[in-house]
């Protein structure tokens, strides 16, 4: 095999579940299912652009309250004080905490901006049907996938602080509106990822790329 | 109701899809302790599946850590003025509970606990399965409940947020690490090694 084909191009399905190829032309038109594992047969994912753009419209309106809205709240000898999620890592310096006020930092804003450029980047490119940089895209696609996750992590700090630290008005922690919408936006980005089918990115532009299957 | 589509061919056999960029490439045999990686974009395609079986003891070890982990203490603060507090990791979903976060406990309970124990749980039953040729039912789509899960599992975040959280709660006083945070991180970590032996092919290829 010296050309460099796709499993699409060359009219065959390969099984998600379990990586067996099948003929395109004889599964036909309203799909069938893998013989051995039983899964739903499909060359891309179905209505994939669709789905992601959707997911990722949803993220980037919840993303507004997420960080508009408080994500915990502190009390300190019967004061109370809101932060949200950049004034949170502000008190972490503040507090001479750089090393974890910077893992924060990447997971609670620089990551979930990195997903929402490179998920718009990458869902234009391909209805645009951008022929190059296919390697450089999917790569970013990837780290996409992988790094995604962790941005729940400030979802789990504040609800520990919460339940380590309840001593009524001497100190106590609460969480904030902002963590239902931020783990809502982790949460749809996430799904958005799932949804786009990096293999379209390698589908070339002049084949009848359908978008519907 | 979609019938089954017709087995492949025996020279489709010898082929494989990249998962993430459809390049089409001829199955290479494997030496011990090699992967087969994706020419275009290095992806993992396959592995040679012969210690796949080793990883059904260590995933009953990490079931014991978890079971272990969620009985102990997770963390312990002795603070100033008598200010103190234990808790265990039932007590991350009961915080946002009582505090009337209903849905994040619930998304809380399920990434921390839930899905994590039912990839564990759900791989044990196909592996059992899997020894006794198959003849355990539901299998099939236990096995892909169980793969559909991963990216939700989250409980190793869980783990990085608890020592962010530590950081910033020794500045209110001292604080100890309890049995859970040890077995946690021993289920994480058998976890991450069984499934780096686990090997899908040999279900497929053997069912």
């Amino acid at each position: 095999m010296e050309t460099e084909l796709t499993a699409r191009a060359a009219g065959l399905i390969a099984c998600h579940g379990c990586d067996r190829l099948y003929v395109a032309a004889e599964v036909g038109d309203e799909g069938g299912r893998c013989g051995y594992c039983g899964q739903p047969l499909y060359s891309r994912s179905p209505q994939s652009l669709e789905r992601s753009a959707a997911w990722l419209l949803a993220a980037l309106i919840l993303y507004l309250p997420a960080n508009l809205y408080p994500m915990m709240w502190t009390t300190s000898l019967g004061r109370m004080q809101a932060n949200t999620i950049l004034e949170g890592v502000v008190v972490l310096m503040q507090g001479g905490s750089y090393g974890i006020a910077v893992v924060v930092f990447v997971a609670s804003v620089l990551i979930p901006i990195f997903k929402f450029l490179v998920l718009g980047y990458l869902l234009l490119s391909i209805v645009r049907a951008q022929p190059t940089a296919l390697s450089e895209r999917l790569r970013l696609y990837r780290w996409v996938e992988v790094v995604g996750r962790w941005s729940m992590l400030d979802v789990f700090v504040v609800a520990i602080l919460a339940a380590m630290v309840q001593f009524s008005s001497v100190a106590a922690v609460q969480p904030g509106i902002a963590v239902d919408a931020f783990a809502a936006v982790v949460i749809c980005t996430m799904l958005s990822a799932q949804a786009l089918d990096s293999r379209l990115i390698f589908d070339p532009c002049s084949s009848s790329t359908d978008w519907s299957r | 109701m979609r019938r089954i589509a017709t087995p492949p061919s025996e020279l489709l056999n010898h082929l494989i899809a990249c998962r993430h960029c459809d390049l089409l490439q001829q199955r290479q045999p494997l030496r011990r302790g090699e992967w087969a990686q994706c020419s275009r974009c290095g992806a993992a395609l396959y592995q040679r599946g012969d210690r796949h079986h080793h990883a059904l003891p260590i995933l009953l070890a990490a079931l014991l850590f978890w079971l272990i982990a969620l009985q102990l203490p997770f963390l312990a603060l002795a603070g100033r003025a008598g200010m103190e507090s234990e808790m265990d990791l039932f007590a991350t979903v009961g915080v946002l509970w009582d505090q009337g976060y209903l849905l994040l406990a619930l998304g809380v309970a399920l990434t921390l606990l839930l899905l994590p124990l039912l990839r564990v749980v759900g791989l044990i039953y196909v592996l059992t399965a899997q020894r006794y040729r198959f003849r355990l039912p539901y299998w099939k789509p236990i096995w892909h409940l169980t793969e559909a899960v991963i990216p939700w599992t989250m409980h190793e975040i869980y783990l990085l947020g608890a020592l962010v959280a530590m950081v910033k709660l020794t500045t209110i006083g001292d604080l100890a690490v309890g049995g859970a945070m040890w077995a946690f991180a021993a289920f994480i970590g058998l976890e991450v090694w069984a499934e780096s032996l686990l090997n899908h092919e040999v279900l497929w290829r053997r069912s």
